[in-house]
């Protein structure tokens, strides 16, 4: 086994970095100069246990959700939010972002939205008498997209390459994001009025997608009689430091994997394929990158099929909607678990 | 997925006692002729059939089948069943023949692979209205070779929904005008059409229906002469319309919501809005608690959604118990399984290729030795089948199949005049086979032909038994095997199908030889002498005309082996003068038989030297066994033999029609005796007519008072003397003056030409004289100790009887040519003995092909000695070396069971072991399950091990601790990093107290 050191990072992130409004940070000089540091298991666990317990004082009774969401964004996936409105989706967003440290932006898709909204546009600047790319909303580490169905979907399209390449496209120039970035987006139900689904493309593109739901009663009346949520996200101290988050994020990759693991994920894939085209290759890869992530917060050094199970009717999910009629994609999900053996 | 408890059941079918009936008639076969190689052939055929019954449970083991999801259909439609097989490790299953009750037509599946599921596609019937959990699939199988049906039913998972069967002639009831609430106010606006003008899209027309509303009425079209006629608007709802079931109370339930899903679908495609309201609580008391929400109303919609909740509800219907109107509904139908594919199905062309040309490898031995026109029905058969079928005729016509099975058994009668016998009825199957294989088109057809040319196989067996023939047969056999193999598992290429039966074969040759040694000979009285017919004559006859021998002695066909223990210094073979028939009746150059002389049998003095022989003889449909100079006692296993005193010869009572393994012993210097007088007449009876020229010659060594030995060496002399050539092409002599010719003109002829003569002459001269015929010397097989005799050692000499030395061997042709006795006839034709030995013993190749010849025929007398002539006497002293005759019947059926049971076991453990888990920990942790499961917790397939042994420890707290050890240490072998042994997790769960 690989020596493990985990090194608290001296380094801290630039003051701009924290704050909401730095939109030119450049990440990349973090991560270039951090050491390949992979954390000891037990630690991660740690660290990832007390990044769920802060988020968790926000957004109470929803700790399954909030642990996958941590899992989802160590396994530098975007995630995706299904639900009705108000029952605290972009609290979560916020409060991660906060908690990790990192610079959040929070953008409302409307359906009069356009891709030059959100990634910038180039403007004649005329001292220079040149153009000058004035980035959008998109370029910040944490970038929520609200209400993301509510657009078409030539807006939501312009999120693709932010999404798989880390970078922008305008004008013939590569604009590189900052590091890490992460998409949460939320959305409405689908039978809602005035939604645009999001294209399959896209949606493969979310690692995860997770539901809230209305809290448990007793949670609801913790709420209600505490804090105010937006008083209490303000004072939320950072949990983790950037560095901290990506030293995580590569101790994630190094979370050993069995033969027999990758066997029972192929396993998945086929199972899956039985109802209709089922999951793509990239669903698998993101199996695996979110059950290490998974296995690494439940502080094992080995990717075991309890953690592929734990996170994987929120990654299949939302690839599997409409492949079964009348069978929401969660259904199919659990039953390709279910009949997937596991030796 | 199915469910683990599907048991496979295999079962014989039909083919398996139309299997029975043919190794029946098989072993018949073998058991009438006591012929080894045909016994051998049974239990072959019998062993690799029984071992097919655990390939074939075998087979289908590590079948799973799933289905995606199924499409909602309405009752009594067709659904299609998207299933995905997929096979779990070890064997791969193949030949998979899918169907269930309601289905369509069975779908048959070459083969299952481990990483790829196949998906196949199953048209059902759809079953009764309502939601069904799961459904069964029937897996059948025939494979490896179609004599056993293995069948699993297995049970798929699968939600499937059925809507009811929408039919009934009741018009769509009126739309309501009630409005009970905000909503429907609007409705009722949009359906006077005061919305339609806001930029909804045409959607067409629609016949008025009484009761609406005049406005959207396409008056233009009225006024074209059409029918009043509704515009129509998309999302624009025209009406709102109840569907209620108190308007059906006078109907069966069923019919009443077939009635209902008729208006439901009416109504979706009128565009109507339209509600469903079921209201009747006795008949549909349990709607409430499939769909508690519904209150058994659904409000009124449109659209396919809607229209979909509305079936889904009225599928959902059950009807309440209490009302017995389940008996209305008339008893559910019995649905049936299709039948198999084994009539309906056709077996492609490249397989029925193959088989024809497996028949065709089944039939080349009875050339040359059944009817030709059996043979021509067999070939035209082949050639009709394969040209017919690539054609692209179809079928070949009924006549044409008949037409050609009567003219060939037609033929054979014609030919043979006889209905009995080996050879007829080869003739008769091959006839038969060829009618059948003209039909054949299914793969119930394909196994009857099969099953014929197995026995065809045996059939030439039973007429040659020899090594090389036995082989070719065994080889057909199992081709034909092959064939079924590939038949069976629909594979294309012949490699795969070998692949299966070289694995059976090797399966069943242990079995084979063990029933071999083991099975009881003798037939117990049922079997009746299964004659051979008796044209198949061969060798010697009992006429001796100009030129016989010469015609005998060109064939190289073996007669028999001899093995001679002879005393010291009698060991000179060429001196082997193998006697078969003594002929009395002179006719010059003609010798024949004549009548049978009387004789009694002689009291011999038994000090004397004595050669014993040991003969096989092949069978030659004559009555004459050769045998050495004086043959005077039979030995062991003699029955049926007699020897003609006044000859000396060996005769059987039955003319030899199999091999006959026989021993007899020899006395060369028989004490002389006393010539009867009937004999003495017979040797003295000149020919009916001599030329005065001949008698001369023999008289004029009669005169000077010469004794007959005098006599003899003067005939000899004048032989030797008077230019006589030896050939085998003398040419013919005239049947008159034929012997005059001879020896006084031409003086050319062969070996029969100077015993004729020689004796003649002898007679003429007043020496008793008589002319044997058999065979001279042999080759000797130092391999096995043996004297292998040919037709090509035909020979015929003659015996002359001196007073006080009685018969008297005496071989004119030895006289004039003393090398032929130490070269067969063709050697010694083929440029003398000289070169015989040159090209023999001096080149390489030609020493090798001796010693290979030898060799051969070493194996080929083994075979007979060993395997052939392997019969119940041989099986008895078998049983007694080995001890086991004391409790003979007991410890033979122990013997056998013990050896069957435990190789059949052995057999199903290897195929067993082959689909069993490749890693040892897994083996060690699945036994850990299973004994977990024994304590009440068994284990879910999807589960791993860790919530496993969580959920385990929680239900056996006393054990809660070793568990969740062997879960760790398991999780840490198979999916950790470390390497850790198999054997500390084995001691673990041995350790392990539930």
């Amino acid at each position: 086994m690989t020596r493990a050191l985990f090194l608290r990072p001296s380094f801290a992130l630039p003051s701009s970095a924290r704050c909401s409004e730095g939109s030119g940070v450049s990440a990349h000089l973090i991560s270039a100069s951090l050491p390949t540091l992979l954390v000891e298991p037990r630690v991660a666990r740690e660290r990832m246990d007390a990044l769920a317990a802060a988020v968790g004082r926000i957004i109470v009774g929803k700790d399954e959700a909030i642990r996958l969401a941590v899992v989802c964004l160590l396994a530098r996936g975007h995630l995706l939010f299904e639900d009705l409105p108000g029952v605290g989706k972009t609290t979560l967003s916020q409060a991660l972002a906060r908690a990790l440290g990192l610079a959040f932006r929070r953008v409302q898709f409307t359906s009069d939205l356009l891709p030059a909204d959100i990634l910038g546009t180039s403007i004649f600047q005329r001292e220079t008498s040149s153009f000058i790319f004035k980035p959008g909303p998109i370029f910040t580490q944490v970038l929520l997209a609200d209400e993301i169905n509510r657009t078409t979907p030539k807006t939501q399209s312009a999120l693709l390459e932010a999404m798989e390449e880390g970078q922008v496209s305008a004008d013939g120039e590569s604009h590189a994001l900052p590091q890490p970035f992460f998409v949460i987006a939320t959305q409405n139900p689908t039978t809602q009025v005035g939604t645009f689904s999001l294209p399959e493309s896209q949606l493969d593109r979310f690692l995860m997608r997770l539901e809230l739901g209305v809290p448990a009663r007793q949670a609801e009346r913790a709420m209600l009689m505490g804090e105010d949520r937006r008083e209490l996200l303000k004072a939320m101290p950072a949990v983790m430091s950037a560095s901290e988050l990506q030293a995580l994020q590569l101790s994630v990759r190094g979370v050993h994997v069995s033969p027999a693991l990758l066997d029972y994920i192929q396993d998945i894939l086929a199972s899956s394929r039985v109802y209709g085209h089922g999951l793509s290759p990239r669903a698998g890869i993101a199996l695996l990158a979110a059950a290490r992530a998974w296995a690494l917060m439940q502080g094992r050094p080995m990717v075991m099929p309890e953690d592929v199970k734990a996170i994987a009717p929120s990654v299949m999910a939302h690839r599997l909607e409409r492949v079964v009629e009348g069978m929401n994609g969660r259904d199919v999900a659990e039953r390709v678990l279910r009949e997937t053996a596991v030796v | 997925m199915t469910s683990p408890g599907a048991t496979i059941r295999v079962r014989p079918n039909r083919y398996t006692l139309a299997l029975a009936a043919i190794l029946f008639c098989m072993w018949y076969v073998g058991a009438a002729q006591e012929n080894g190689s045909a016994y051998v052939l049974v239990f072959l055929a019998a062993t690799i059939t029984a071992l097919s019954w655990l390939h074939a449970r075998a087979n289908l083991r590590s079948v799973n089948i799933r289905s995606g999801s199924i499409k909602t259909v309405e009752e009594g439609s067709i659904v299609c069943l998207p299933l995905v097989l997929t096979a779990g490790t070890g064997r791969v299953p193949c030949g998979l023949e899918l169907t269930m009750p309601g289905a369509m037509e069975p779908v048959f599946i070459e083969s299952l692979n481990v990483d790829r599921p196949v998906a196949a596609t199953l048209r059902v019937a759809a079953p009764e209205r309502g939601q069904h959990a799961s459904f069964s699939v029937l897996v059948r199988s025939y494979f490896p070779l179609g004599f056993f049906t293995a069948t699993r039913v297995m049970t798929v998972q699968q939600a499937q929904r059925v809507h009811p069967r929408s039919a009934g002639d009741m018009p769509l009831p009126a739309p309501s005008t009630e409005k009970g609430s905000l909503a429907h106010t609007h409705e009722a606006m949009a359906a006077s059409g005061q919305v339609v003008g806001e930029g909804d899209d045409f959607a067409g027309l629609r016949e008025w229906q009484p009761g609406e509303s005049l406005r959207q009425v396409d008056w233009k079209a009225v006024a074209r002469g059409r029918p009043l006629l509704v515009k129509q608007y998309e999302g624009a709802p025209q009406s709102t319309l109840w569907l209620e079931d108190t308007a059906l109370t006078h109907l069966p339930v069923e019919a009443a919501i077939s009635q209902l899903a008729q208006w439901v679908r009416e109504a979706e495609n009128k565009g109507l809005r339209y509600g469903l309201r079921l209201s009747d609580p006795v008949r549909y008391e349990e709607v409430e608690m499939q769909f508690p929400n519904s209150k058994k109303n659904i409000a009124p919609g449109h659209g396919p959604e809607h229209e979909r909740r509305c079936l889904d509800a009225l599928a959902a219907v059950t009807v309440g118990l209490g009302t017995g109107e389940t008996l209305a509904k008339g008893s559910p139908q019995r649905v049936k399984t299709p039948p198999t594919g084994e009539v309906a199905m056709q077996v492609p062309e490249p397989s029925m290729l193959w088989l024809c040309l497996a028949l065709l490898l089944a039939a080349l031995p009875f050339i040359g030795t059944v009817a030709w026109p059996a043979l021509a029905t067999f070939g035209v058969g082949l050639v009709v089948r394969w040209q017919w079928q690539r054609s692209g005729r179809g079928a070949v016509p009924q006549w044409l199949r008949l037409g050609l099975v009567t003219l060939g058994i037609a033929g054979t009668y014609a030919m043979e005049q006889i209905f009995i016998g080996i050879e007829v009825g080869a003739a008769v199957m091959l006839c038969v086979t060829a009618g059948k294989l003209l039909e054949a088109r299914s793969p119930r057809d394909v196994q009857v032909v099969a099953l014929l040319g197995w026995f065809l196989c045996v059939c030439a067996v039973a007429i040659d038994q020899g090594l090389g023939r036995s082989l070719y047969s065994f080889a057909v056999l199992l081709f034909i095997a092959v064939v079924l193999v590939r038949i069976r598992r629909g594979v294309a290429g012949i490699v795969i199908p070998s692949k299966t039966i070289a694995g059976l074969l090797m399966q069943a040759l242990p079995f084979v030889v063990l029933l071999f040694y083991i099975f009881p000979r003798g037939s117990g009285g049922i079997v009746t002498q299964l004659s051979r017919r008796l044209m198949h004559r061969t060798g010697m006859s009992s006429h001796l005309n100009p030129g016989s021998v010469a015609s005998i002695a060109s064939s190289t066909d073996r007669v028999f082996r001899a093995t001679v223990m002879a005393h010291a210094g009698a060991d000179d073979q060429s001196q082997y003068y193998w006697r078969c028939l003594v002929l009395w009746q002179c006719e010059g150059l003609s010798w024949e038989r004549g009548d049978t002389l009387g004789g009694k049998r002689r009291e011999v003095r038994l000090d004397q030297p004595e050669l014993r022989q040991t003969i096989l003889l092949e069978p030659h449909g004559d009555t004459w066994m050769p045998a050495l100079d004086w043959p005077v006692r039979l030995n062991g296993g003699s029955d049926g033999m007699s020897i003609t005193y006044s000859d000396m010869t060996l005769r059987s009572l039955q003319p030899s029609l199999g091999m006959r393994r026989y021993e007899v012993a020899s006395y060369p210097a028989l004490a002389a005796y006393e010539l009867p007088a009937t004999w003495r007449a017979a040797a003295l009876r000149p020919p009916s007519s001599v030329s005065p020229n001949v008698r001369a010659l023999a008289k004029q060594w009669q005169a000077g008072g010469r004794t007959p030995p005098q006599i003899v060496e003067a005939a000899l002399d004048y032989f030797r003397e008077q230019g006589f050539h030896y050939t085998v092409e003398p040419g013919a002599y005239s049947p008159e003056r034929g012997l005059e010719e001879f020896l006084l003109q031409r003086r050319v002829g062969f070996c029969e030409h100077y015993a004729a003569s020689f004796a003649t002459l002898m007679r003429l001269a007043g020496v008793p004289s008589r002319v044997v015929v058999g065979y001279l010397g042999g080759d000797y097989n130092a391999h096995g100790n043996f004297t292998l005799v040919r037709q090509s050692d035909a020979h015929a000499w003659a015996e002359v009887w001196f007073d006080g030395a009685g018969w008297t061997r005496v071989d004119p042709t030895a006289a004039l040519v003393p090398a032929r006795l130490n070269s067969d006839l063709r050697t010694f034709m083929e440029g003398g003995l000289e070169s015989a030995f040159a090209q023999n013993k001096n080149t390489w190749w030609g020493r090798s092909l001796n010693e290979g010849l030898l060799l051969w025929d070493n194996i080929n007398y083994q075979w007979y000695e060993r395997v052939v002539q392997f019969d119940d006497i041989a099986q008895m002293e078998l049983f007694s070396e080995l001890g086991l005759l004391r409790h003979r019947a007991t410890t033979l059926l122990a013997v056998l069971l013990v050896g069957v049971g435990a190789w059949g076991l052995s057999v199903e453990l290897w195929l067993r072991r082959r689909s069993r888990h490749p890693d040892a920990a897994v083996r060690v942790w699945l036994k850990f399950c299973r004994r977990l499961a024994k304590a009440g917790v068994p284990r879910v397939p999807s589960e791993g091990p860790l919530e496993y042994a969580e959920r385990a420890a929680t239900a056996l707290p006393s054990a809660a601790e070793r568990i969740r050890r062997i879960a760790e240490l398991y999780a840490e072998m198979r999916y950790g990093r470390k390497a850790l042994e198999v054997a500390d997790l084995q001691g673990e769960v041995k350790a392990m107290v539930l």
